[in-house]
């Protein structure tokens, strides 16, 4: 392991890549200069030829083929390489035909091998340029030494001849046979290949249409749940609308009997009269409730924005809030800025949020103290108004504080048959907040009490002579925002 | 005693609320449609108009356009009444001229505090 790492680090580039070419005239050209040096050597030793033709044709027998493919394996193109080396050799066989005096059997075993050679490897233009290169290497040997044309060969050299005349088709039938095997497994494997990949495309295909369906089919019951949403408010505010006409009667009635029984001495009905009455305005405040979320999720609720003065809401609240105080003996003390200002904002709905929370507070406390604290604040991002409501009730735990603002969950069925409540009030309170751009934030201590905190952008306190104009803000934009804050929630 | 003109088409209503301001000393004329409205309103001279905005004949929002564009109901402040919580009444009763607006149910001492103050608001207008 370690030496070959050392052998790779030290040891010369990769080999280039050798062309088939060259790979295939390799091994035919060893056997077959074998068998040309045989062939040359019958004819040479019948002459008696001098020491340097025997060199030059040992040279060419042995030699010449491993020449050819080294200096082709090393050569930037090995192909272009190998048929410079068919040229070379059809010379040089030309040479030879001549020296063999044109003798019909050699001269006929030469043309054919190296015309066959060129024909397959290089084409019709390289064959022919092989047999022009011949007939030049035949006239360079005549110009040289003279022109000797002896047709017949002794018996051993027509033998060889023909020996080496089979061997070399025997050799170049074979080697061919095996590329073109190979050629045949390389384009088995390819079809194979391709069939592979069609199959997966296919397979993209068929995962892509899938994807679409199902992609089609989400959008088909996200349509489907959008109609739900909006017949269900439809639904709602018809409902509420259908509710509200009798209920009138009901509440309008029973008050109506209620001071004409007080009026007539009829003192022993009153308190009946007043359940009716009360339980009608329970069921108003609850379809009331229901109607407003549906609003809201509907992206239907409008802010009526005016300007008003904190001070007199301030005054509103605690008169209207007084009476709920007082009915579990606690007292109510306020806590506020001299100067509280004017404030931007729904009034009607910044009242209903201040008297809910007041109202919460005044049920679950008993014999204590509700505070109402009204202050101006500021920190890095802005201007606020603050309202704060706190209490020295009976407190949450932080697993009632962590369902507070879900819709219809009181802090637990006790709460509900104990204190009563739609359980919608706390959210309505903090969507009205945050329609304002403000919210609302909770403490809790179980057992010592609770305290809210409203906080509003008080951004165009000093804006004035605008209490009479009335806008409308789009809701949606500002629902989109809440609910992108807690996508769970949808 | 300040005279009301009650347009309301639902009977139960229309006797529960106008008893019960009958009770609060009011004098009540009611009508219980748009067109009988209007032509009450001209005919009586209430001091003020408890308008339903849900009428047939001819709806709220369209009498109270007409009282302001005549001349003898002009004066006259009206306010508008809804059950619709879903609708933009509030303001399109604003806009077609109404005074003041209030839901039903009726709240009884809210609806009378702003009885008393449009009826305050009307004298104030008259007596210079």
């Amino acid at each position: 392991m370690q030496s070959a790492t050392a052998g790779d680090l030290g040891g010369p580039a990769a080999p280039r890549r050798v062309h088939p070419i060259v790979k295939l005239d390799y091994p035919v050209r060893i056997i077959i200069n074998i068998f040309i040096f045989i062939l040359m050597a019958s004819i040479f030793s019948e002459r008696g030829a001098g020491r340097p033709w025997w060199i030059a044709l040992v040279l060419y027998g042995f030699i010449w083929p491993h020449a050819v493919y080294l200096f082709a394996s090393r050569s930037r193109d090995s192909k272009r390489a190998e048929f410079r080396a068919l040229l070379s050799e059809s010379f040089v066989l030309g040479a030879l035909s001549a020296t063999a005096s044109f003798s019909i059997l050699p001269t006929l075993t030469f043309l054919t091998g190296i015309t066959a050679t060129n024909l397959s490897v290089g084409g019709i233009r390289q064959a022919l340029k092989g047999v022009v290169l011949m007939a030049g290497g035949a006239a360079a040997m005549v110009a040289a030494f003279g022109l000797h044309v002896v047709a017949q060969t002794s018996p051993t050299t027509t033998a060889l001849s023909a020996l080496a005349i089979v061997v070399f088709t025997t050799v170049f039938g074979f080697f061919s046979n095996l590329q073109t095997r190979k050629l045949v497994q390389a384009r088995r494997e390819m079809t194979q290949q391709n069939v592979m990949i069609e199959r997966q495309k296919t397979e993209v295909e068929q995962a892509r249409e899938a994807a679409d369906r199902e992609r089609q089919s989400a959008e088909e019951a996200r349509e489907a749940a959008e109609a739900a949403n909006r017949a269900k408010s439809a639904f709602l505010a018809n409902m509420s609308h259908e509710l509200r006409t009798p209920l009138n009667a009901i509440i309008g009635y029973s008050e109506l009997l209620e001071e004409e029984a007080a009026d007539g001495g009829h003192e022993d009905l009153v308190p009946d009269l007043q359940k009716i009455c009360t339980s009608g305005k329970h069921l108003l405040r609850l379809i009331n409730s229901v109607l407003d979320l549906s609003k809201i999720e509907a992206g239907k609720m409008t802010l009526f924005v005016e300007t008003f003065e904190i001070g007199t809401l301030v005054e509103e609240v605690v008169s209207t809030a007084k009476p709920l105080v007082d009915k579990n003996r606690n007292t109510l003390a306020l806590e506020s800025d001299l100067n509280l200002g004017k404030l931007k904002g729904d009034v009607t709905k910044l009242k209903q949020v201040l008297l809910n929370l007041l109202s919460n507070a005044s049920k679950f406390t008993e014999n204590g103290t509700i505070t109402l604290e009204a202050r101006r604040t500021a920190d890095l991002q802005g201007s606020w108004v603050r309202f704060r409501v706190s209490d020295t009730g009976i407190g949450m735990t932080s697993e009632q504080l962590g369902k507070l603002f879900q819709a219809f969950t009181q802090a637990d069925g006790a709460t509900t048959r104990k204190y009563g409540g739609t359980g919608l009030g706390l959210v309505l309170s903090r969507r009205f907040c945050q329609m304002m751009g403000g919210d609302i934030s909770v403490q809790s201590e179980f057992g010592k009490g609770t305290t809210f905190t409203v906080r509003l952008p008080a951004d165009v306190e000093n804006e004035e002579g605008d209490a009479t104009s009335i806008h409308r803000i789009d809701m949606k934009a500002i629902l989109g925002q809440a609910s992108r804050k807690t996508p769970q929630d949808g | 005693m300040a005279k009301i003109l009650l347009v309301e088409d639902n009977e139960l209503n229309r006797d529960m609320l106008s008893r019960r301001l009958v009770r609060r000393g009011f004098e009540i004329v009611s009508a219980v449609d748009g067109e009988e409205g209007i032509a009450r309103a001209g005919g009586d001279r209430p001091d003020l108009v408890l308008l339903d905005l849900n009428l047939p004949v001819v709806d709220g929002l369209e009498v109270a356009r007409r009282l302001r564009a005549a001349d003898e109901t002009r004066g006259i402040p009206i306010i508008a009444l809804s059950a619709h919580a879903l609708s933009d009444d509030r303001e399109r009763a604003l806009q077609a001229g109404c005074d003041d607006f209030d839901t039903k149910p009726v709240d009884l001492p809210r609806l009378l505090g702003k009885i008393e103050a449009a009826l305050g608001r009307s004298r104030g207008a008259e007596r210079p």
